[in-house]
């Protein structure tokens, strides 16, 4: 009888314990920023369709929304001239504006502020404040440490989507940004990139002909010591100014942006299972989407300086709100790293190494749950430990080769 | 003892089983790729037999075995088959399932689908090209391009035989038609429509047109009732053109008019005069429209209670007592049609009729607008009067043909009010009536009490416990029942208050608003403006040239007036709340047009872009 009792309390114990490591909630951590921009091809099918379904697909949650006003545009793709891309960056002084935005600069006063900083960088608001105006050492610290950790992890993602017709096989893709290649390749000091625009890519077959071809490229924004410095003390007003905003206006090419590197989809696993047949948007932006997803999980495997840091959801088991969307395989590996702060300066530390358990990947892929996708329905990824000590929620994990 | 604990362990073992997540088994892959289960010890409990394995869920897990799906238990054996090609999530109690089809570079197609319950039988075989998600207990299902409904029960409660099905609404009736055709835009015409509920057929698809009576309500008190005709009904053909619509559903009126819409501009304008419509549909009677005259009401359970082959139009039935008209435009020659001894009457084609109320049907005569009431056998229960208003709170304002003077009538054509006032206002105002003698106006209740003594040029309608009146010199103020000035009579005009005892009120002087603080018995700030609204939740809408914006109680700005429209006002206060802001600056409004602007999105990649179209 005893026995019995004992069973059964074990059950109820245990009954509790199923969600006890699934009751923490998603803690804010800091994201990079992303303005995405897509180059659309006025003389192929589907363009008008493939631009609006682009501007209602969101920024990964695992970014911060950089976007500017303008995020289609249109080319012909008959265009010889391979620099224009480069030249429509600078002429439209993209890095600039991105720098604007940071600081929420009012194109008309020149005014400024750090209200963004404060927020995205999860700064103590009154803090920030009064180290900025006090001017101290861990003022300026604590700028450093924006600069470095926010405002250098803002990226220009480019997505060049085109439909391509059977009949049109061997067409050159990305013709636009074969001499971005180029530029990459002595920027970098590596030539990785230098085959970038001269092959086609893997195609989506897609119901009724429909193909999509996604290139993704992308750019970081240059923020930099000299940069910065130069822009508190040149540009930045928290009042209005005539003199700073013409001054800024003259000076907008003293931003700049840097190539880092590029994807092609692959695409072979969508899927219009799910799919309203009969409403071609909701078919279009599940092959964009997927494809954009895919292109961008590659770029965070491949460069550092893209990849997302996730917090962990709960410890016993491990698990996160990440899947197959940002690329998780069963051969993937993560960093755990302990947040730790040092007078104002953010340092992220190596505490452990885990990995996902096969079965329990969650499917976010966009759409999965109406395709029936197996793992659609988890809500996070539970992942076992490979080595390190002890974890606790919030810490964050990214993704390791 | 024995057999109790033989019980308590079973009971623990069958607690575990039931429990949401299995604690002990995990899916696990072996080196050659093949999944099975594992337990929390991580020894194996189910082999590596499946190419794909899914968690337990309330006891079962999905898997792939060779290229089939299907579901085991936590004793690894099959619950049915595992034969499918494609297999949905159980939802109460029944997972759609799908057999044949193939998959090709990512795309399943060419399968017929089905449902299975938790054992694993075929409740509804897979023979359906396409079921879709259910919907307040229903999907559709689909064979050869034809349409049915099944209950999440799996019951078929159509069969797929039709050309399209709507969604069961809030009353528990779906349309279906079993003929028609598909347009370019994917709206239904040329369709024969039925009507079905949860629980059987109400009509057969035999009509062009039906619907629900509803009523439109403009504001300010106004309220127009649908005539159910089969031209143009905005609220019921929006629903019947689209598959899978509601045929209740309030939101179609404003969605029905802005098709009409060709740009922004148009679509703004319409929403701007049509947004604030309240529709409010009557959920007893469906009209039903078969062909041009032939004209049915049916009550909802599906029983006729009204037909004519000539009919042009008709009313929601009231009182039991159905408004019809033969003919149409100016040449409507109305009848009433009597639902319990099935009998018509009318008046002859001079007169206009209104539907019941208060057990009485008003008759008004086109040419001299004078009024009579009838009962519901078409009797006259009143003479004739010059003027009459309608029944409200079982009360009517007339005026006497014989003495000219006007009076107040109950329901059965009896003064509550003698005829003895030169004019008055058209109806009673919460309870109160403005009336004139002598030159003068005053304000009287239900029971011909005065309220407002008779010294006033002239009075409103009581508002919120206020009056507004006009002085001998041609001034307005307000005064409350108990006479008080409330607001100084020095206004050429005062907005009618939507509040009790507002601090604020927005008086006119020349030609423009003013804000009077009645805390301060003076103006609120000296700021002026065209037009306004008034103050809600401490904000005003004001209009400067033509431009619409918003002001705070102490005159100050909120948002620049530099909109075009309300709607768009209405834009700039959400975005305002989006960016968390209290107030939107020139450049906040600038920002937000460029981000509705179309032509940003237009430039191309060798343009250099102008700067008003850069947010930064």
């Amino acid at each position: 009888m005893k026995n019995i009792v004992l069973l059964l309390f074990a059950l109820v114990v245990g009954a509790g314990n199923i969600f006890a490591g699934n009751e923490g909630k998603e803690e804010d951590y800091r994201r990079s920023s992303m303005y995405s921009i897509l180059i659309k091809h006025d003389d192929q099918k589907f363009s008008k369709e493939i631009g609006e379904v682009f501007l209602n697909i969101p920024t990964p949650d695992k970014y911060n929304d950089h976007n500017l006003s303008v995020r289609v545009i249109s080319v012909n793709s008959k265009v010889k001239d391979e620099n224009v891309f480069n030249e429509f960056i600078e002429k439209n002084a993209i890095a600039s504006r991105m720098v604007s935005r940071w600081f929420n600069r009012d194109p008309y006063t020149g005014e400024c502020n750090v209200e963004l900083v404060k927020s995205r960088g999860l700064y103590n608001a009154s803090e920030f404040d009064k180290e900025l105006a006090s001017q101290s050492i861990r003022g300026k610290a604590i700028l450093e440490d924006a600069g470095e950790d926010l405002i250098s992890n803002t990226f220009l993602v480019v997505n060049d989507i085109r439909y391509l017709d059977r009949e049109k096989a061997g067409q050159t893709a990305g013709a636009v940004f074969r001499i971005l290649g180029t530029v990459a390749d002595a920027a970098l000091g590596t030539d990785s990139f230098s085959d970038l625009g001269n092959t086609m890519g893997t195609m989506m077959e897609t119901l009724k002909g429909f193909k999509v071809l996604v290139n993704t490229y992308l750019y970081q924004l240059v923020w930099d010591e000299e940069t910065s410095a130069t822009f508190y003390k040149m540009y930045y007003s928290s009042v209005p100014d005539v003199e700073k905003v013409k001054a800024f206006n003259a000076n907008r090419d003293k931003f700049r942006l840097q190539y880092v590197g590029s994807q092609k989809s692959s695409g072979k696993d969508v899927s219009f299972i799910g799919v309203n047949l009969s409403d071609p948007h909701v078919m279009i932006r599940k092959a964009c989407q997927r494809a954009i997803d895919e292109n961008i999980a590659s770029l965070q495997k491949s460069f550092e300086v893209f990849k997302v840091k996730t917090p962990l959801l709960g410890v016993e088991p491990i698990t996160a709100y990440i899947g197959m969307k940002e690329g998780i395989t069963v051969d993937s590996r993560f960093e755990v790293l302990e947040v730790v702060e040092n007078d104002g300066k953010r340092e992220y530390n190596r505490v452990g190494i885990i990995k996902p358990v096969p079965g329990m990947i969650w499917d976010n892929r966009y759409m999965a749950t109406e395709e029936g996708a197996v793992g659609s329905e988890l809500g996070f990824t539970t992942f076992k430990k490979v080595s390190g000590r002890d974890f606790y929620p919030g810490m964050l994990i990214r993704e390791i080769k | 003892m024995k057999f109790r604990q033989r019980t308590l362990i079973f009971l623990s073992a069958a607690l575990m089983t039931l429990g949401l997540y299995a604690q002990d088994l995990e899916p696990d892959v072996n080196d050659k790729g093949k999944f099975g289960y594992v337990n929390s010890a991580g020894a194996v409990v189910i082999k590596y037999d499946y190419s794909e394995a899914g968690p337990f869920e309330n006891g079962l897990a999905k898997v792939k075995k060779g290229k089939k799906y299907g579901y085991i238990n936590e004793q690894g054996q099959p619950v049915g088959k595992i034969k499918y090609s494609y297999v949905m999530p159980f939802v109460n109690g029944y997972s759609r399932v799908a057999v044949g089809g193939k998959t090709k570079d990512g795309i399943f197609d060419g399968g017929k689908w089905g449902f299975i319950d938790r054992n694993g039988n075929e409740v509804i075989p897979p023979v359906y090209d396409e079921i879709g998600n259910f919907v307040n207990g229903f999907a559709y299902i689909m064979k050869g391009a034809k349409y049915g409904l099944v209950s999440e029960d799996c019951r078929i409660v159509l069969q797929a035989e039709n050309v399209a099905v709507g969604e069961f609404d809030k009353n528990g009736l779906c349309w279906y038609a079993e003929s028609g055709k598909f347009d370019d835009k994917d709206n239904l015409t040329d369709a024969k429509y039925g009507l079905i509920s949860q629980t059987g057929h109400v009509l057969k698809p035999k009509y062009k047109s039906l619907g629900y009576f509803y009523t439109i309500d403009i504001g300010g008190g106004d309220k127009v009732d649908f005539e159910a005709s089969g031209e143009v009904d905005n609220m019921n053909f929006f629903s019947l053109r689209k598959k899978n619509s509601q045929l209740y559903n309030e939101n179609c009126f404003l969605d029905a008019l802005l098709i009409s819409a060709e740009n922004d501009a148009q679509r703004d304008s319409i929403t701007r005069q049509y947004g604030q419509i309240k529709i409010s549909a009557y959920d007893g009677y469906i009209y039903a429209i078969e062909k041009e005259g032939r004209f049915a009401v049916f009550s909802q359970d599906g029983k006729k209670v009204f037909e004519d082959n000539s009919v042009g139009g008709a009313y929601c039935p009231v009182d039991g007592v159905i408004l019809a008209y033969y003919g149409s435009g100016d040449r409507k020659n109305y009848f009433y049609y009597n639902i319990e001894t099935q009998k018509s009457f009318s008046f002859g084609a001079e007169y206009i009729l209104s539907s019941f109320s208060y057990g009485l049907g008003r008759v008004e005569h086109k040419g001299n607008k004078s009024v009579f009431f009838v009962n519901k056998h078409g009797d006259m229960v009143t003479p004739t009067y010059p003027f009459a208003n309608k029944f409200e709170d079982g009360i009517c304002v007339v005026k006497d043909a014989a003495s000219g003077k006007v009076g107040v009538i109950d329901n059965n054509g009896r003064n509550v009010i003698e005829f003895k006032y030169d004019d008055a206002q058209k109806s009673f105002a919460e309870g109160y009536l403005g009336v004139s003698m002598n030159g003068k106006w005053g304000v009287i209740d239900k029971n011909d009490k005065s309220i407002v003594p008779f010294k006033y040029a002239f009075v409103t309608n009581v508002s919120n416990g206020w009056v507004g009146a006009k002085d001998k010199s041609g001034k307005f103020g307000y005064i409350n029942l108990d006479s008080e000035i409330m607001v100084p009579f020095i206004w050429d005009d005062l907005k009618i208050i939507s509040e009790k005892e507002p601090r604020y009120v927005w008086g006119k002087k020349e030609n423009k608003w003013y804000c009077y603080d009645r805390q301060n018995n003076g103006y609120a700030f000296e700021r002026c403006f065209d037009n306004v609204n008034n103050f809600e939740n401490g904000f005003a809408t004001v209009m400067l040239n033509n431009k619409y914006g918003k002001i705070n109680t102490k005159g100050e700005t909120v948002v620049v007036p530099l909109l075009d429209s309300a709607s768009e006002l209405q834009q700039a206060l959400l975005y305002m709340e989006h960016l968390g802001k209290k107030n939107m600056t020139e450049t906040d409004i600038l920002r937000m047009k460029i981000y509705s602007d179309p032509t940003v999105n237009g430039y191309r990649i060798t343009d250099t872009i102008p700067s008003e179209k850069w947010d930064f």
